[in-house]
């Protein structure tokens, strides 16, 4: 039978451990006195405008101790899959979008949320061109599947 | 809570490899959507075989063994075998009433009959052992994860050409799997004209809200129960119930 209290004790050793351990870390690496995300200096307690500007921190599977991310000093990696909401990407030089107003994305959004006009000329013939094109960002869910299925690669949705 | 760190590290597998950490959507009918990216598996393999071990041992001594915890919840909440099934509970909650019961072992989809995996039960149905057996799934999900990782194969991610459209064929399918919560049943029905299937689904969690009203103190069943002469609880946690009482 185990003492009152002994299963508390071990709790308490554990956070005691990780609470070193987030400690540890640092002076291994040789940062003891750095600001987490700061400058180069020995003594060097004040954030630098260029600091925040790499990503440079990376949790991995070896990461003991603290996970927290010091966010405007310190970012995570943005992976290149990953994906926000989607735009109508254009060419800066003259400004033409690759739209060609096919619909495509319009039906494969699940919660439909695109919504697209054709082009027409003077003349009233149609033009491949969007004459207006909305994607609801309220509705919108960050699938991606209007950019997959997009044969002309025409939305963006990561960076 | 320190599990948290865990499941950063594997919300940062599904953001590398699908691009979203909740909304993965990186299955596709009959494959997924990319392939996995330059140094993907060896990160998830070091996470599942050197990392949640450690991390599952070390949950395990913080909280299994803590005396607050197990005043708390042994003998607090007991669902019996005939209620739990009665009230149509699923997943845990019914595995820690001893029902041995596991959609992955009962009616097995996927490759879930390959692996080398045991269903847990646990035989008191109170709060402590539905805690237990999630934190002993998480050793067999281990299990299961270690074995899909040293034997996933190479190959085409899908199969076929992509295409946005889909033909359904007309007619109806019910097909359920175990999620962490229990049963995720999903019932497909499709008239073949259009390309629009219609989706009802079985939640889990759609019947379990309704369980906790037959033990928990405080609440009705638990007062009557009381009240007829059937010391459920003791003298400490009645006497907690009388004062909440007295305040109505």
């Amino acid at each position: 039978m185990m003492s009152i209290g002994a299963g508390i004790f071990r709790g308490h050793l554990i956070t005691l451990r990780r609470f070193l351990l987030t400690f540890w870390r640092d002076i291994a690496a040789g940062n003891a006195l750095k600001r987490r995300g700061g400058g180069t200096l020995l003594v060097d307690l004040f954030a630098r405008p260029d600091a925040a500007k790499s990503p440079r921190w990376r949790q991995d599977y070896k990461t003991d101790g603290l996970f927290t991310v010091e966010y405007p000093d310190e970012r995570l990696p943005v992976y290149e899959r990953f994906r926000v909401l989607p735009v109508l990407i254009y060419d800066t030089e003259d400004g033409n979008v690759r739209c060609t107003s096919c619909n495509i994305c319009a039906k494969v959004c699940p919660p439909q949320c695109i919504w697209m006009a054709q082009a027409k000329s003077p003349k009233g013939t149609v033009v491949p061109l969007p004459e207006d094109f909305y994607i609801d960002m309220d509705v919108c869910m960050n699938c991606g599947l209007c950019s997959e299925y997009c044969p002309f690669d025409c939305h963006q949705d990561g960076p | 809570m320190y599990a948290i760190e865990e499941r950063e590290l594997i919300l940062d597998l599904f953001e590398w490899a699908a691009g979203s950490r909740m909304m993965c959507n990186y299955f596709r009918f009959g494959g997924v959507a990319f392939d996995l990216p330059e140094g993907w598996i060896e990160r998830c393999r070091g996470i599942v075989n050197d990392r949640i071990d450690k991390k599952i041992d070390e949950l395990d001594r913080y909280l299994s063994e803590n005396e607050i915890v197990m005043d708390r919840t042994k003998g607090v909440g007991v669902l019996t075998r005939e209620q739990a099934i009665n009230y149509s509970t699923a997943g845990p909650v019914l595995r820690a009433s001893n029902v041995h019961y596991d959609i992955r072992r009962a009616a097995p989809y996927g490759i879930y009959d390959r692996f080398d995996f045991a269903v847990i039960t646990r035989e008191n149905g109170d709060l402590y052992d539905r805690y237990y057996v999630r934190l002993l799934e998480m050793r067999e999900s281990a299990r299961i994860l270690k074995q899909a990782v040293r034997d996933i194969p190479g190959g085409p991610i899908i199969p076929g050409k992509k295409s946005y459209q889909i033909k359904v064929p007309a007619g109806e399918a019910y097909s359920r799997v175990e999620n962490p919560k229990g049963e995720l049943g999903y019932y497909v029905y499709a008239d073949g004209i259009s390309d629009g299937v219609s989706l009802p689904c079985t939640q889990p969690e759609l019947h379990q809200p309704d369980c906790p009203r037959c033990d928990v103190p405080g609440t009705h069943r638990g007062r009557r129960r009381r009240h007829s002469g059937q010391p459920r609880y003791r003298a400490r946690r009645g006497r907690s119930v009388r004062t909440s009482m007295k305040g109505e």
